[in-house]
């Protein structure tokens, strides 16, 4: 629903200090006295939904922008207060994980080309989680009497698919499983379009539609260890676990509790190893020089160009580094990379490592090498609460480079 | 009021009817059925009258698994014959402590009894917590014992590092871990004048307990080492002969 003139105006004579939590809930929230019934509950003064239309000399877009009041507030909430306009210009998407994941990489490429200061990202952070953690509960909700249970169309497709590859399921075809599941997962989505309660899913905050489908659809694939297969439970938890599928959930319940149990200890340790290996990788001081005349023929291209950014060539017996604005000047030619690998100082000097680090503010490179380990241990926790089935095909021509 | 034939059907009726949507079989509504048609109208009213005085109490339902089995659809059918709300919506007089402008949820959400047991890890595993730094290791200086949740290990002190916290690193391995001359004067500052600041403490190596006993194990094993004193002597040795 488009807002009104006044509606307009009231939210443009907000500043973002304004916007602190009782504000956003008298812009969005439903609420009622403490005496009151919650039928008295008012009608909130906008939803998020509500449609606007922004002009450059009201606000800070590039040209007449249709919007909705939820990503004009997020844009003064953030953007605004912080001071990126610069940097993100007026978001007008939705919002959603992956969304946030796009907008953060274009405030961290800022931080690098000292677009962003450190501290704005800190304010940028803080504001982020502020916003995310306090109002979701105001204007969202987890589940509703729709997306609690099983539709009773997919409930006949999925006996019917059962049914239909009987001998496939219980040959452990993952295949045929993956697209049973595939089918039943897009169809229950499309009968969900527009319900509040998915809005936890597509989000991307919390909840992945995998517990949906082990909860509601059915578990699918799970490996056997005894069989070097996998068994195909076709159980769900709203249906109840059938009696020939408690094996197989017993399996699953120790392949998601193991990594969560003991993979913990496992990174943990492998974490203490990877520091012990390399905390001694370190970067020498700004400006330093090796002056090895090693190099590495590297082929630039549009895809691999980015994992070059602000390293050093060698061009005409010159360096060059090899920032954003003359990279692309570069891109599908082979050029002479200095490197690490040929470094001949006692730490690593500033050619050799390139510029990122020294930007980063980060000269002890070798304790990031906790990464690894905690993305292995993120991936095992992860597979306590869901157990998605994922296949590719392979093109033999591909393994050859 | 005193029960009247009428008002002990009705009720029945209620029982019947709600232990039928639970369980489609049949079983719950036949025990039931039996069990109310033993008792006379005074024994049933006694029955309920302490039924319904301790809330602890009601009327159990009796499952067995693949055989009488408990759905959800089960449930919303027997929420139905009580005219009870599964999906309701909630207030959240937490969120604002505004008894003016108490939030409302957006959408009903699912209602219902949530039995939260604490479990002994949260109770015991995860609740420590050290109000003092006192019991200390007479070996290394650092905190042990019940004050031992007050310690950083090796990867809290890398990760300060690769974040480059100088600072911080001086101040938790320093005064906060085994230096105790300098704890003492960051105490006597704090107590004094109410802050303190790292420059103005006396920052010797020969005041870190582990470093020394590292560096003693060291000499001890006959291994060159710059950690507290250049040379093969400890610095209580340096000092006593100088």
């Amino acid at each position: 629903m488009k807002i009104s003139n006044d509606d307009k105006k009231y939210l443009l004579s907000l500043t973002p200090e304004d916007l602190d939590f009782s504000t956003l809930v008298h812009i969005f929230g439903s609420t009622i006295n403490i005496n009151d019934n919650i039928s008295k509950a008012s009608t909130p003064n906008f939803r998020t939904t509500d449609e606007m239309t922004l002009s450059p000399s009201e606000y800070f877009v590039k040209e007449v922008t249709n919007t909705t009041v939820g990503r004009f507030i997020w844009n003064k909430y953030l953007i605004e207060r912080v001071g990126l306009q610069d940097v993100t210009g007026y978001i007008n998407f939705v919002i959603d994980d992956k969304a946030n994941g796009k907008i953060e990489a274009i405030i961290t490429k800022g931080l690098i080309d000292d677009k962003v200061t450190v501290e704005q990202f800190h304010k940028y952070v803080d504001y982020r989680d502020t916003l995310g953690m306090q109002l979701n509960s105001v204007i969202t909700t987890s589940f509703t009497p729709l997306t609690i249970k099983t539709p009773p169309e997919i409930q006949k497709r999925k006996a019917e698919l059962f049914k239909q590859y009987k001998k496939e399921l219980d040959n452990g075809d993952i295949i045929v499983s993956e697209r049973i599941e595939k089918e039943l997962t897009s169809r229950t989505k499309e009968i969900f379009k527009g319900d509040p309660g998915m809005d936890l899913y597509n989000s991307g905050a919390r909840g992945n539609f995998g517990n949906y489908k082990n909860m509601n659809l059915f578990k699918g694939a799970t490996a056997n260890n005894v069989t070097g297969k996998f068994d195909i439970v076709r159980s769900s938890f709203m249906d109840g676990i059938s009696k020939q599928d408690i094996p197989s959930f017993a399996t699953a319940v120790v392949s998601g509790a193991y990594p969560k149990a003991v993979g913990t200890q496992e990174s943990g340790y492998m974490t203490k190893q990877l520091l012990a290996a390399f905390q001694s990788e370190v970067l020498d001081e700004a400006g330093t020089d090796c002056g090895t005349k090693s190099t590495l023929d590297i082929t630039l291209t549009n895809r691999n160009s980015k994992d070059f950014l602000y390293r050093y060539i060698v061009d005409g017996g010159k360096y060059v580094c090899l920032t954003p604005q003359v990279i692309d000047k570069y891109v599908g030619k082979t050029v002479k990379l200095r490197s690490p690998m040929m470094c001949k100082g006692k730490k690593y000097c500033n050619i050799c490592a390139g510029e990122m680090n020294y930007k980063l503010g980060n000269l002890n490179i070798g304790l990031g090498c906790a990464k690894i380990s905690t993305t292995l241990q993120r991936l095992g926790m992860k597979k306590f609460h869901i157990s998605n089935l994922a296949s590719n095909k392979i093109d033999q021509n591909d393994m050859f480079i | 009021m005193a029960l009247t034939p009428q008002k002990r059907q009705k009720m029945e009726k209620v029982i019947y009817d709600t232990f039928s949507a639970l369980d489609k079989t049949g079983t719950n509504t036949k025990h039931y059925k039996e069990m109310f048609s033993q008792m006379s109208d005074l024994q049933f009213d006694k029955f309920f009258k302490e039924l319904f005085s301790d809330p602890s109490l009601y009327l159990i339902l009796n499952v067995c698994d693949y055989e009488i089995d408990l759905r959800i659809d089960d449930i919303e059918d027997a929420a139905k014959v009580l005219s009870i709300p599964l999906f309701e919506r909630i207030a959240f007089p937490h969120y604002t402590k505004d008894k003016n402008n108490v939030v409302v949820s957006a959408e009903p959400v699912p209602v219902g009894y949530c039995h939260i047991k604490r479990t002994q890890q949260t109770l015991a595993k995860k609740n420590g917590l050290s109000t003092t730094s006192d019991m200390r290791s007479a070996m290394t200086g650092q905190v042990t014992g019940s004050d031992k949740n007050g310690k950083e290990s090796d990867l809290e002190n890398s990760m300060l590092i690769s974040l480059g916290m100088l600072d911080v690193l001086k101040e938790l391995n320093g005064p906060r871990a085994d230096d105790l001359v300098m704890k003492q004067q960051m105490l006597t500052s704090i107590g004094t004048k109410g802050y303190v600041s790292l420059e103005e403490l006396d920052n010797d190596p020969a005041n870190k307990t582990t470093l020394n006993t590292v560096n003693t194990y060291l000499l001890g094993m006959g291994l060159n080492s710059d950690l507290v004193t250049k040379g093969l002597m400890l610095k209580k040795t340096i000092d006593e002969e100088a």
